[in-house]
Order: C-alpha cells, then sequence, then structure tokens
C-alpha cells in the first residue's frame, strides 16, 4: 500500500469560511490550479505556492499537508 | 535561432509539408491508372514500345562487342567498365517488367506517403504549440519506423523485382551485361535509429511538461 500527501484545502476552506474565489484573490493562483490542488490531482506544489497559501489560511505547511495511505 | 524564427521556418515546413502531401496524394491515385492503362495500350512488338522501365542494376562493359549481353563473361573479352544505376529499359518481350516496375514504385510511395502524413501532422501540432506531447513522440518515432522501413524495403524490392525484370527483359547488347543490383545504404538506416532515439527523448521531456504542467 502506497502512502500519498492529501491536501487539506477543503477543510481549511472551511474552518476559515473562506471561498475558492477569495482564496484564489488573496494567493494569485488561479481557480484552474487551486482545483487541481484541492482534488489531489497535483504533482508537486511549489514552496512559494506553500508560502502564499500559508499566509493566505492562517496556518502551517503541517496543516495543509497530510501523509496518508492510498486505497 | 529565436523562438520567433524557429515558428517561423516550422509554419514554413508544415507549407511545404501541406503542397507536397497534396502532390504525392495525387500521383499516388494517377499512377497506378497511367501504368494500367499505358500498360494496355502497349503495342504487342516490342520494337514499336516507347514506355521505359526504370530498374537498379549492375551493368558491365566488355571489349569484345560480338559477344551479347546474355553470354557468361568470360566470352566476352576484357572488362572495359562495371557500374550502378537507375537504368531505364526498353525492349520487353511481355508487359510483365512494366508493371512490375510499376508495383514496385506504387508500394514505395504507400511507404513515403505515410511517413509524410505523419510528418505533416507532427508539424500541424508544432505550429499549433503543442510542443511536448506523447502524441508527437509517437509521431516522430513512426516517422524513424518508416524511414528505417522505406531503406530497407526499397532495396529489397528492387532487386527481387529487378531479377525479374531482368528475365523478362530481352536484352541483347553485344559486350554489356546486366546483374541484379543490391544497395543498402547504413547511412539513412543509421539516420532513421537516430529518430526513433530522439523520439524516446521527446517522450521523456513531455511527461517532465506534463508533471510541469501539474507543478502548482
Amino acid at each position: 500500500m502506497a502512502a500519498i500527501i492529501k491536501v487539506n484545502l477543503d477543510l481549511l476552506l472551511l474552518q476559515r469560511k473562506m471561498s475558492l474565489t477569495e482564496l484564489s484573490d488573496k494567493v494569485g493562483i488561479t481557480m484552474a490550479n487551486l482545483s487541481i490542488l484541492k482534488r489531489g490531482k497535483g504533482k508537486a506544489i511549489r514552496f512559494s505556492t506553500l508560502v502564499a497559501l500559508c499566509e493566505a489560511l492562517d496556518c502551517q505547511p503541517g496543516d495543509l499537508l497530510q501523509l496518508e495511505e492510498e486505497d | 535561432m529565436s523562438p520567433v524564427q524557429q515558428n517561423k521556418l516550422t509554419v514554413l515546413v508544415k507549407r511545404f509539408l501541406d503542397i507536397i502531401r497534396i502532390l504525392f496524394l495525387a500521383v499516388a491515385v494517377i499512377w497506378p491508372l497511367t501504368v494500367l492503362i499505358i500498360g494496355l495500350s502497349m503495342p504487342d512488338d516490342p520494337q514499336e514500345r516507347h514506355a521505359d522501365v526504370n530498374v537498379f542494376l549492375s551493368f558491365h562493359v566488355h571489349s569484345d562487342e560480338t559477344a551479347n549481353g546474355l553470354s557468361t563473361p568470360e566470352d566476352q573479352g576484357e572488362l572495359i567498365m562495371r557500374g550502378r544505376g537507375d537504368l531505364q529499359l526498353n525492349n520487353t518481350r511481355g508487359r510483365l517488367s512494366w508493371y512490375l516496375a510499376g508495383a514496385i514504385s506504387q508500394i514505395l510511395l504507400f511507404i513515403f506517403l505515410y511517413g509524410l502524413l505523419t510528418m505533416r501532422k507532427l508539424f500541424a501540432s508544432l505550429v499549433e504549440g503543442n510542443t511536448f506531447t506523447e502524441e508527437n513522440s509517437e509521431r516522430l518515432r513512426k516517422v524513424g519506423f518508416t524511414f528505417i522501413g522505406w531503406h530497407l524495403v526499397s532495396p529489397l524490392l528492387q532487386y527481387f523485382g529487378s531479377r525479374i525484370m531482368l528475365n523478362d527483359i530481352a536484352f541483347n547488347v553485344p559486350g554489356i551485361q546486366l546483374f541484379p543490383a543490391f544497395e543498402l545504404n547504413i547511412g539513412w538506416l543509421f539516420a532513421g535509429f537516430a529518430i526513433i532515439v530522439l523520439s524516446g527523448i521527446l517522450r521523456e521531456a513531455a511527461n517532465l511538461h506534463r508533471e510541469q504542467s501539474l507543478t502548482i
């Protein structure tokens, strides 16, 4: 069984009561790219993107990323 | 070379391939009909025929002009000249040589057309800005295999075709002997393998490009 990195964007957006559009405006990342991250389809994430997301969502990288066993 | 110049060159090559494609597609349709019509309308008397047959052959020219082309080399005196090339021959006994030469040309034309159409698709994709794609890699690989295929099939067809044609042609010129010739061009085969290797590099580039597009 392989492990994968899950991006907890859904949960954080819910907790911050923020929409994907608002986040997109704040961090300057397109909706399409945020959607790729949210759906776990992304292959990698840049440090600059991680910093921007953490600042916008007021969280730590560890809150955003989670190691999970794949089904 | 700047990207703009590179793009202009790509567009230019694509337009050239567009024209060549139309030209060769027309030839692929017209040529077999022409071969058939000329073949059917050929006079029975070989002396009245004016339809040359192109055959890739080796030739020997001997000093003894009294000997004829069907004699053994020993009967024909000293060897003055030898060579090989695409020879135009006439004076055939039957019509077999004419149809066979036409069929060989048609087979080679189809292989060439397949490569040409694949190459055109590749350049059309490049013009649209799709450089690093799996499809382009596959197209380049097909071009490489077509290249190799053409340079393997062509000498084989010409060799075995010329053997049959030599039996069919009533060639009887004193002092001149004709033989089937086989010429495999290793350089072109190597070029074909190099294209296949490049297609593998393009596939790797396409993988990297896809991963890059999914890096947020």
